[in-house]
């Protein structure tokens, strides 16, 4: 009350105003410098902050300020970060990212080349680090990554004593296994599907399109093709699952917690996060193996890397690579892997999988490994995501939901799509060049 | 108080709301008519580009049309049956019965919970595999109960039966019509032979009529506008939003994805002032047909 009673003095006054005009115009380097790390709230949040915490400890002259964002609203946040030119300086940048985050990548080419021997770049299989780069040039480092398997529940399989899937199968020797394992009931209904099919993403229309020898952007990613003939092998496989062979359910008949619940043989899955779910559902006994070949032979599927680069105007870039070369480490990355995450270091692989013996959830975890010999990432398009989930997943729904053939489904994507690629997309890129 | 003294107050009081509305309402929506015109992606400038923006929604855009039809379907369906169902409740919670002020306040409340909220609890009893809904209907005896937040046929039922849910708001709005016509005119009416349906056809719905066409329009505006529902309905059934195969893909769904998934700002922008258009001409034409059965004492 005083306060307001009697004026402070004039010596008072000038300190506060002196005080305040230092603490705002001080420079940051007076201090521990700050850097900004964009993560999304998927990531075991608390393993997050421990590291961010034991970096601190050990980096004092570095703070780091984390940006919290949920998984499906990052790309909003990245970008309008970056029109308000808050760019994070630290930044996750998966497969489906590249493209579009390219321009706000920082050349990691010489770091990397300065720092080869401690970074132990022989510890990563060479095609997550050749996803890494583009045009020569480094942008990421990978942490984890996942690759399309065949998931199988090996107590159905047991229960009906169906061979467990191996490498040598062929979509032939799924479709047998898959009839053999799905079971109706006296009144027609459903009780186990032999697969699942992955629906509302491009998980599993993606990879068969192309182990049916097609793909769904041209090699320069200048148009669509899905209306082509190989393509169309793998849409009519995906489509004849649950329309002509009846191994797996039409969308909503199944049930709705998928293959977690027990009642799939088999499923087409590739997602990064599906190790640490599964993993929570401990009745359910379920391994992997690399996918079954397609017409073409290809067993891979698609690749999908979490990855982290630096913001190319960062103002401190030295700084910030020694935290990238921190969250890459085998010390940062053991904590996920020991959670279900695949790290992208194969010997932190066999430490974490492979001491675990039968034990292993995966047991097989080895064929992602494999896997990835034939495994390819997601088109290198800046408007992947609008392409696949906007423009063509709708189709996809309209075919599985069985109200398209695969051709109408087709050539309706493709022309769509097209028109996109040739139109909007096409002149955005260039404004953007 | 002299004139340039009224004048001062005028503006002070005036000033304030006016310069809000020009900052904040009609700066912001001229400035929107200039980017329909460009390509705007929020980091670069705009560029202008004239009328693509346009014809590329018009022609080329595969989600245009649809999220056009989806509302139209959504609104014609919606918007009637809404105004039956609230006309049909106002009129039995204007009856003179016990426990009245529990049901209005039961049947109004779920319009005031928030859209967010209410979509959430229907997701969970609209699941197909282990939702209420479904289990209810197995237990009735039907053995595949519709797929309704997985199949393109049922999504959008699904919507117009949440929107159903909230007619507390349009219902309050004709208890208050229905408790201003004047009991002379029903006592006339029953003088003259009117059955039940004689007085409502009558003396109700033209009394009532100034208030069912205020329903009328807030409720084609809202239906135009319906966003919160289906974004929240895509995302807590796990579907891409709008889904599945732009079944629940609403028109404003359509532009926020549009602006703030892809950052198409300018496509965007002529989606927004195609809505506004396309809502001012129903409103004008729901204004000339209103001369011809709105009774206005």
């Amino acid at each position: 009350m005083l306060l307001f009673l009697k004026p402070p003095s004039k010596f008072l006054r000038s300190s506060l105003l002196a005080a305040i005009i230092l603490w705002i115009a001080l420079p940051e380097s007076f201090g521990a410098v700050q850097l900004t790390w964009l993560v999304t709230l998927d990531h075991q949040k608390t393993v997050i902050e421990q590291l961010a915490e034991d970096f601190e400890a050990n980096n004092p002259d570095i703070n780091i300020r984390l940006l919290w964002v949920p998984a499906n609203q990052y790309s909003v946040k990245f970008k309008t970060l970056a029109a308000a030119r808050q760019t994070p300086d630290l930044f996750y940048c998966g497969d489906v990212w590249l493209a579009g985050q390219l321009p706000f990548l920082f050349d990691l080419t010489p770091f990397i080349e300065r720092d080869r021997e401690e970074l132990n770049l022989k510890d990563f299989p060479p095609n997550l680090l050749e996803a890494s780069r583009k045009d020569g040039k480094w942008f990421l480092l990978p942490r984890f990554f996942n690759v399309s398997l065949l998931y199988y529940n090996r107590t159905l399989f047991r229960k009906e004593e169906v061979d467990f899937p191996s490498p040598s199968w062929t979509w032939a020797d799924y479709l047998e296994a898959a009839r053999q394992l799905t079971k109706r009931n006296e009144r027609g209904q459903t009780e186990w599907w032999g697969s699942d099919v992955v629906l509302g993403w491009w998980g599993e229309w993606l990879t068969l399109v192309r182990q049916g020898g097609g793909d769904f952007l041209a090699p320069d990613v200048s148009e669509a093709r899905l209306n082509e003939a190989e393509a169309l092998v793998g849409l009519q496989f995906y489509y004849d699952k649950v329309y002509k062979h009846r191994i797996a359910p039409a969308p909503g008949r199944g049930p709705g917690t998928g293959f977690p619940s027990g009642r799939f043989g088999m499923q087409w899955g590739g997602h990064l996060g599906n190790w640490t779910v599964y993993n929570d559902f401990p009745n359910l006994d379920w391994d992997v193996e690399i996918l079954p070949s397609g017409p073409t032979g290809t067993a891979g599927g698609e690749l999908a890397i979490e990855s982290y680069g630096i913001f190319k105007e960062t103002r401190h870039p030295e700084e910030a690579w020694r935290l990238l070369k921190y969250i890459v480490s085998v010390e940062a990355v053991r904590p996920f892997a020991e959670r279900g995450f695949l790290p992208a270091r194969l010997p932190l692989a066999e430490e974490v999988y492979g001491s675990q013996g039968d034990q292993a959830r995966p047991r097989n975890w080895q064929a992602a490994y494999r896997a990835l010999e034939h495994a390819r990432p997601i088109p290198f398009h800046p408007h992947f995501l609008e392409l696949a989930l906007d423009i063509v997943q709708p189709e996809m729904d309209l075919m599985m939901s069985n109200r398209l053939t695969p051709e109408e489904a087709a050539l309706r994507a493709t022309r769509a799509a097209n028109a996109f690629i040739k139109t909007v997309s096409y002149r955005q890129r260039n404004h953007s060049k | 108080m002299s004139r340039r003294l009224q004048l001062f107050y005028f503006w002070m009081m005036v000033g304030p709301a006016g310069l809000g509305f020009l900052l904040f309402v009609a700066g912001p929506m001229f400035y929107s008519g200039y980017l329909s015109f460009t390509q705007y992606d929020v980091i670069n400038p705009p560029r202008f580009i004239g009328w693509q923006n346009y014809y590329y929604l018009a022609i080329h855009d595969p989600s245009f049309w649809p999220s056009v039809k989806v509302t139209a379907i959504f609104a014609g369906v919606s918007v009637p049956l809404g105004l039956l169902l609230s006309l049909a409740f106002a009129m039995l919670l204007n009856a003179r019965t016990r426990f009245l002020g529990f049901f209005r306040t039961a049947f109004f409340l779920p319009s005031i919970l928030p859209g967010v909220a209410s979509a959430v609890l229907w997701v969970w009893i609209f699941n197909p595999s282990h939702g209420l809904l479904n289990s209810f209907l197995r237990a009735a005896g039907v053995t595949e109960p519709p797929a309704w937040t997985s199949s393109p046929d049922w999504a959008l039922s699904a919507l117009i039966i949440i929107a159903l849910w909230g007619f507390g708001g349009a219902m309050v709005i004709f208890l208050a019509g229905l408790q201003g016509v004047p009991r002379s005119l029903y006592e006339a009416a029953q003088l003259d032979g009117c059955g039940w349906w004689g007085q409502f056809r009558h003396v109700t719905l033209p009394m009532i009529s100034p208030v069912l066409f205020f329903n009328l329009i807030m409720g084609i505006i809202g239906a135009m506008k319906v966003f919160d529902t289906a974004f929240v309905f895509g995302a807590a059934a796990g579907l891409v939003p709008g889904g599945p195969a732009r079944a629940t893909l609403f028109y404003v769904l359509n532009l926020y994805l549009k602006a703030f998934n892809h950052f198409h700002f300018g496509l965007a922008s002529a989606m927004a002032w195609m809505l506004f258009l396309a809502i001012a001409l129903l409103t004008a034409i729901n204004f000339l047909l209103a001369k011809r059965w709105v009774h206005h004492e």
